[in-house]
């Protein structure tokens, strides 16, 4: 059966926007990202059968933005843009986690920006839910249909990519 | 259960609890940790529908959700394989693949029994008059069940055993060689190339004398048969076949031969080491 795009988008288009904008911190681009989004729910109809499409889509922005962050770093004249965007990413989470998690949260996301694909577009998600969303182990498990000992594994990865980038 | 009480509510599960998707337990674990900090679901749940409002009059409905469907049928169309270039440029070593299975499993039929000096196609069994008077050339490849005839572009491999055989209604002279892919000339009739071409038997089919086993030489391994009214030295064949097989067309160009010989060819492509054929 066809996705009925008009209705998903009037209960959930805005949520998803809002969820561009939040990473992409550009208009015009969280718009498109969101079509994106919508796109991608069309193309893989079938989990809508397995989970509430909130988190799904939530989960799919994430991606699909994360991703064109990545692309947008392969651009010279998005350097300077791009040079902000752990800061500003990681400044979303200001009122919130303690200092030594929102310096964690910045480290890891310019590294994950800056290095080529070091991690699966999943795992990025994660870790943005995780570290500057402020989602707990738990929320990011259930949200994500993990284990939170998956997830923790998962991140300890990215720590351990992390490290390896930084030299330690 | 939250671990710490201090951190703010993600907006992620804002955004779920608005949407009314939360878990009772952990939309009551939200609207707590709200109150903690002052605020109710109610005051999220309007800030949520004042949000949604103003980006549905910015983007309404109908639109965005055509545009989205184009979007859809655009990446759907970009992401099916277009057959004619997929073929040309899409999947070269797979269909590379394909066609070594086919031609394993079913070898190429061809269409000559051998090739003329211009590389003319020439079938024994065909009506043209001036086919009738041509030397010919067989070849057979022994198997347990018998010998199986060969024509041009069977496919072979290395250790067949071929044998080669002529035919020559008009008797002459004649000599039998072959050039490979390894540009090496063998030659398979007479024994030495220090003398004259032997005379043809001017019967129907003369098998030689042995048979000859293919080695590992690429690509292929042409045979020819190159016959004369009068008498003339395997040499002069020899070096037109050298002079050949340093060419990069010698699989199908033909022998640089003077005026008054004949030449017929057949050629066998070689399959990788290693390669069985299937019945």
């Amino acid at each position: 059966m066809a996705l009925d795009v008009e209705s998903h988008y009037l209960r959930y288009g805005p949520m998803v926007l809002r969820r561009c904008r939040t990473l992409l911190r550009d208009p015009a681009k969280a718009e498109d990202a969101m079509q994106d989004v919508f796109v991608s729910l069309i193309r893989s109809e079938d989990r809508l059968r397995e989970e509430a499409p909130g988190a799904l889509l939530l989960r799919v922005a994430t991606n699909v933005c994360l991703n064109r962050l990545r692309g947008d770093k392969r651009h010279p004249e998005d350097a300077h843009e791009d040079d902000d965007l752990a800061v500003r990413i990681a400044q979303a989470d200001d009122g919130g986690g303690d200092a030594e998690s929102r310096t964690l949260a910045r480290s890891v996301l310019g590294k994950l920006f800056g290095a080529d694909d070091p991690l699966a577009a999943s795992t990025r998600s994660l870790a943005f839910m995780h570290l500057v969303d402020g989602m707990t182990l738990e929320e990011v498990a259930r949200e994500a249909r993990l284990s939170v000992s998956g997830v923790r594994k998962r991140l300890r990865g990215l720590k351990g990519r992390l490290a390896e980038l930084e030299g330690v | 259960m939250q671990q710490d009480s201090k951190r703010h509510v993600p907006d992620w599960l804002l955004e779920r609890l608005a949407l009314g998707e939360l878990d009772a337990e952990t939309a009551a674990d939200v609207r707590r940790r709200l109150a903690a900090e002052g605020r109710s679901a109610d005051d999220i749940a309007a800030v949520v529908a004042t949000s949604n409002r103003e980006i549905l009059e910015q983007l309404p409905a109908a639109p965005t959700a055509a545009s989205i469907k184009r979007r859809a049928e655009r990446a759907a169309a970009a992401a099916r394989p277009a057959p004619r270039r997929a073929f040309l440029f899409g999947a070269p070593l797979a269909l590379a693949g394909v066609a070594a299975v086919l031609l394993v499993a079913r070898p190429w039929q061809p269409s000559c029994d051998f090739r003329g000096a211009d590389g003319e196609c020439i079938n024994i069994k065909g009506s043209d008059i001036r086919h009738q008077t041509l030397p010919r050339l067989y070849l057979y490849r022994h198997r347990t069940a018998g010998d199986e005839r060969l024509r041009d572009g069977t496919r072979a491999t290395r250790g067949d055993l071929v044998q080669l055989a002529y035919g020559s209604h008009g008797g002459g002279y004649g000599v039998l060689l072959s050039i490979d892919g390894a540009r090496k000339v063998t030659l398979h009739w007479p024994e030495k190339q220090d003398g004259d071409a032997p005379a043809l038997k001017a019967n129907g089919e003369t098998r030689l004398p042995s048979a000859y086993e293919l080695d590992d030489a690429p690509a292929f391994e042409r045979f020819f048969l190159v016959r004369a009214a009068a008498p003339f030295s395997v040499a002069t064949a020899m070096e037109a076949a050298r002079a050949l097989a340093a060419q990069p067309a010698a699989r199908k160009q033909s022998l640089a031969l003077p005026p008054g010989f004949e030449q017929i060819s057949l050629a066998l492509d070689k399959a990788p080491a290693g390669t069985k054929e299937l019945p």
